[in-house]
Parts: C-alpha cells; sequence; structure tokens
C-alpha cells in the first residue's frame, strides 16, 4: 500500500520537475540558435522561431512539451537538426546504461571485499592500505584517471583499445575510470557499517553463544552493514545509468550524458528538459526500490 | 578530574584533539599547505625580478615541456610556464571556491533542515518535498545553468567593463554561489533528522518548561548538538566542491589564471 502511494505520488513530482527545468532553461539568457550564423534576414530568424514554437509564450510551450510527451513523444532536438529526442535516447541511453552497469558491478565487486577487509583488519596494514586506497579513488578526478589508464594500458602495453566502443575490450578502461570514485566510495561506506555493526548488541549475542568468528562476520554483521551501501547505490545507479560527460568525452563513446552536458551549455531546451525527466524517473524509481530491497534485508523496518 | 572541572567544553575537545596524533598530523599538514599557497605568491611579489620572471605563473618562456629540475620543481607546460607556481595559483582558487562553496552549504543547509525539522507539520513537509524536487534535477543542469546565466549578466555588468580584476573575482563568486547552491540538499536532509530527534529530547523538553522562547531553544540547545555532524558533513563536502570545481573546468566553465589576470 505505502509502495502504491509513493508511486502515484511520483507523477505530480515528476510533473514538477519537468516545469522546473523547462523555466530554468528558458530563463537563461541567449538561446538555441545563438551561436549560429547570423541568419541573412530577421524574417528567416522569425521563421526558424515559429517552426520550433518559440515564438509562443513558455507555458504554451509547456504545454505543447507535456501534449506530445503523452504521446510517448520527447519532441525535436533544436541543435541536432533533424534528430527527434526519442533517436537521441534510443541511441545513447543503452551506451550508457551498458557501461554504468559496468561501472557500477566494479564498484560493488571491488568495494564491497575492499571495504570488508579494511574493518575486519582494523588498525591492520589492510586497514590502512584498503582506506587509503579508497580516499585514492575518491579524490583523482576521472578525467586524471583516464588518460594514466590509456597511457599504460593502451599505449605502453596495447593490450586494449585506446577508446571507442565496439567490442568488450573497448569496455575495459572505460567502466574502470567511471567505476572507480564509487569503488571508494562503496568501500568507506561499507567500512563504517561494518565497525557500527559489530559493535551492536546482535553481534555481542552471537558471539556470546559461541558463533565463529566468520560466521558471525559474513552472516550478520555485514547483512546489517550492507544497508547503508544499498541506500546509497540508488541514487548512485541514477547517476551512473544516465552517463558521465567526462567519460564518455575522452573515450569517445556515443552516451546520453555528452548529450546532457552539451545541451545544457547550447541550452538546447527539449533536450535538457527531456534528460533531465529521464534522470528523475530513474532516480525517483531506484530509491523506491531501495526503499523495498530495505524491507527484505532488514525485518525491522516498516513502512505505512 | 578536578583538573577537568575548570575547562569549558571547547578546551576539553582542544585537549582531545591534541592527544589524537594522526588529527594533530592532519592539522600541520594543513597549515603546512596553506602557508605554501598563500606564501609562495608573496615571495615571487618580494623577490621580482629574475625571480618572478622564472616562476610566474603566466610568465612564457622558451623552455616547453622541461622537466622537473631544481629551477622548475614539477617542469614546464606548453608555454614554457613554470607548472609548480601553476599548480599552487590553481590551488588557491579551488581553495577558496571549496571552503567559500561548502560554507554556503553549510548555511543554507544548517537553517533549512532546523527550521524543517524544528516547525514540523506542514511547514516541514513542503520544505522536504522543495528538497526531494531539487534533488530529482541533475545538478549538472542546475549548475551549468546557474553559471552561465550570471557569467552572462557579469559580462554585460558595468563593474566587469571597468575592471577585469573586479570580473574575475566576481567570477570566484559565481562559482561558489553556484556550487554552494547544489551542494546543501544532503545537509539539509541530515540536519533536520538530527533535529527530528533533539526536538524531543528531554532537555529540550525542560528549557521549554522553564519558559525560553523558540529562537533562545534554537540557538542554545539545537544548534549547539548539531554542530558536531554538521562540520564532518561539511569536512566531506568541501573536497566534493573542489572536485566539482574541477569538473567545471574540464567543462571550460570554471575559472583560469587568464581570466583573473583579465582577458575577457
Amino acid at each position: 500500500m505505502y509502495f502504491i502511494r509513493r508511486i502515484l505520488f511520483a507523477i505530480p513530482l515528476l510533473l514538477v520537475i519537468s516545469a522546473l527545468a523547462f523555466t530554468l532553461v528558458h530563463l537563461a539568457p541567449g538561446g538555441p540558435f545563438d551561436s549560429e550564423r547570423k541568419p541573412a534576414s530577421p524574417i528567416v530568424e522569425q521563421n526558424i522561431k515559429a517552426k520550433y514554437h518559440l515564438d509562443e509564450p513558455v507555458w504554451k510551450q509547456y504545454g505543447r512539451y507535456l501534449g506530445d510527451l503523452l504521446h510517448g513523444d520527447f519532441g525535436a532536438s533544436l541543435k541536432y537538426q533533424n534528430h527527434s529526442i526519442n533517436d537521441i535516447i534510443a541511441q545513447g541511453l543503452p551506451v550508457s546504461m551498458l557501461l554504468g552497469g559496468l561501472a557500477f558491478c566494479i564498484a560493488i565487486g571491488v568495494g564491497i571485499p575492499l571495504g570488508f577487509l579494511a574493518a575486519v583488519r582494523r588498525g591492520g596494514w589492510q586497514d590502512y592500505g584498503g582506506s587509503f586506497a579508497a580516499l585514492l579513488a575518491v579524490c583523482v578526478p576521472s578525467f586524471v584517471i583516464a588518460p594514466f589508464l590509456i597511457l599504460i594500458f593502451a599505449m605502453k602495453l596495447k593490450w586494449l583499445p585506446v577508446g571507442l566502443w565496439i567490442t568488450p575490450w573497448h569496455m575495459v578502461l572505460p567502466s574502470i575510470t567511471l567505476g572507480a570514485y564509487f569503488i571508494g566510495k562503496v568501500a568507506r561506506i561499507l567500512r563504517e557499517g561494518m565497525l557500527e555493526a559489530a559493535q551492536s548488541e546482535f553481534v555481542t549475542a552471537a558471539r556470546a553463544k559461541g558463533l565463529g568468528e566468520t560466521a558471525l562476520l559474513l552472516k550478520h554483521a555485514l547483512r546489517i552493514a550492507l544497508l547503508p551501501v544499498v541506500s546509497y547505490s540508488g541514487p548512485m545507479l541514477a547517476d551512473l545509468l544516465t552517463g558521465s560527460f567526462v567519460v564518455e568525452n575522452i573515450f569517445q563513446i556515443p552516451g546520453i550524458g555528452v548529450f546532457l552536458v552539451n545541451s545544457s551549455l547550447n541550452l538546447d531546451y527539449t533536450v535538457v528538459v527531456s534528460l533531465s525527466l529521464l534522470y528523475a524517473i530513474l532516480l525517483i524509481g531506484l530509491n523506491l526500490a531501495v526503499d523495498f530491497a530495505y524491507t527484505l534485508m532488514d525485518p525491522r523496518v516498516k513502512y505505512e | 578530574m578536578s583538573e577537568l572541572q575548570h575547562l569549558s567544553p571547547g578546551q576539553r575537545a582542544w585537549r582531545r584533539f591534541q592527544k589524537n596524533r594522526p588529527a594533530m598530523l592532519s592539522a600541520w599538514y594543513l597549515v603546512l599547505l596553506l602557508a605554501v599557497i598563500v606564501g609562495w605568491p608573496l615571495l615571487l611579489k618580494i623577490c621580482g625580478g629574475d625571480f618572478a620572471r622564472m616562476h610566474g605563473p603566466d610568465e612564457l618562456s622558451d623552455a616547453q615541456f622541461a622537466p622537473p629540475s631544481f629551477q622548475h620543481w614539477f617542469g614546464t607546460d606548453l608555454h614554457g610556464r613554470d607548472l609548480f607556481s601553476r599548480v599552487i595559483s590553481g590551488a588557491q582558487i579551488s581553495l577558496i571556491v571549496g571552503i567559500f562553496g561548502a560554507a554556503v552549504s553549510l548555511v543554507i543547509g544548517v537553517s533549512w533542515g532546523a527550521i524543517a525539522g524544528y516547525a514540523g507539520g506542514r511547514l516541514d513537509a513542503t520544505l522536504m518535498r522543495i528538497v526531494d524536487i531539487l534533488y530529482s534535477l541533475p545538478t549538472i543542469v542546475f549548475v551549468i545553468v546557474i553559471v552561465t546565466t550570471f557569467g552572462e549578466m557579469l559580462k554585460q555588468s558595468e563593474i566587469v567593463r571597468h575592471s577585469a580584476a573586479a570580473g574575475g573575482v566576481l567570477r570566484i563568486a559565481l562559482l561558489f554561489v553556484g556550487l554552494g547552491a547544489v551542494s546543501w540538499l544532503t545537509m539539509a536532509r541530515i540536519i533536520r533528522g538530527q533535529v527530528l530527534s533533539l526536538r524531543s529530547r528531554a532537555f529540550v523538553e525542560a528549557s521549554r518548561t522553564l519558559g525560553a522562547g523558540t529562537p533562545r531553544i534554537l540557538l542554545r540547545h539545537i544548534i549547539p548538538n548539531i554542530f558536531g555532524v554538521a562540520i564532518t558533513y561539511t569536512a566531506l563536502t568541501l573536497p566534493a566542491i573542489i572536485l566539482y570545481e574541477s569538473f567545471l573546468s574540464f567543462l571550460a566553465l570554471g575559472c583560469s589564471p587568464r581570466w583573473q589576470a583579465g582577458a575577457r
């Protein structure tokens, strides 16, 4: 019941978000055609504006946009001419989602063992080494990691291609670059969670009953320590799946992240609003999934 | 014990901090870093002459791509500029943007969260729905629109036309307003949660029974108690803002030394 109400509540939320994004981009000075060559005459400019209905008041444009959206049509891009936004999303989103999904797997697959090890060997070299690696991964920006990886694995060792998105081999370096930051985050969150769980009463109780240390950590402590990681992975996955400008730009990957940034810079109104909406849908959906997963993982959590 | 009784909570915290070796080491490291960042440009100015011409962050020379040496600790770049100086001058901007951006997010986040948590009811719901909505908007769109909008206004304003230096300062101010404006959301959520649990605690109730008004309770009891959480989260926000600023620079929306020097 609670979740049905949440889903119903998401609809007005999405409406407000789209309206906000719409007003935001329209408030910005300039327009999508400012960087073009000056049109031959004011009449030509007028015609271009009329074609995309930019001469109408903003609320009317918004109404038209929503109307098209109801028919499953995101409208036309103002900047990438003759491309509908449906095309852009259909081409870019699967690529970005694959890249983001791989990065997510790397972040979880490396981050959780790293954080677990650091917490279990607290104060030992594993803790310092792991925490230092996590800190490094969080601090170094991806546009520094990417050239480094390219230099080593593509230029010197020639194991992997430099860029593009063709075979699975092309996916290795971008996924690592994108995942690195989140490896660090996940490892730190899990370490904190483990340390906290290790002090809680149910762990002491289990230990008092004579449960072995390994079973204790894996079965009892880890299960609770994973909760903060799960709640972090909702927004993290939404971020990853909608693409990353830096990684897509450096590796020349035809994803959606480049579009989001470029269209915000170009004030490509319809593309910005559509991609923002896409991000919001993903985020709301994933947060819902996270809360649902919570009820499964921790029986103490109840929503009403 | 008898000695401790004369100390205020602040002094006790300071004692504890001094006993913690990693904390003291980090503190000294930060002080040293700050000294280098502030001191290096001063040194350049004081020495002047050949030394400044050799090491100034904007001084061109024929020594392209020189490897690190005694003269150029980090080597030189494409235009023969000293990389050490460029790193320092970049660090200045990052630090300023980071500190002020974190301060903006601290002020907005704490007041927003404290008001929502303390007021409760409809006001709480409204304030937190606004946070939810802003959360669901991709940050990058928000930042780009803010920075380009105000950047465009800046370019056309009178002050920038007259003085390029003022333009540089305003440009940095713009960056931390933009970055602070998107990073207060998590802070507001955390603070609200804290205030919500503090509001019904016994000492707050006691203070209210004794006739304390809302402002007094907020200032005397709530704010001091959420201070620890707020500081911890600010410490996490600061590097995040610096990282974000570097990303904006990657998009050419950030702040370059050339901008400061006054090229329009």
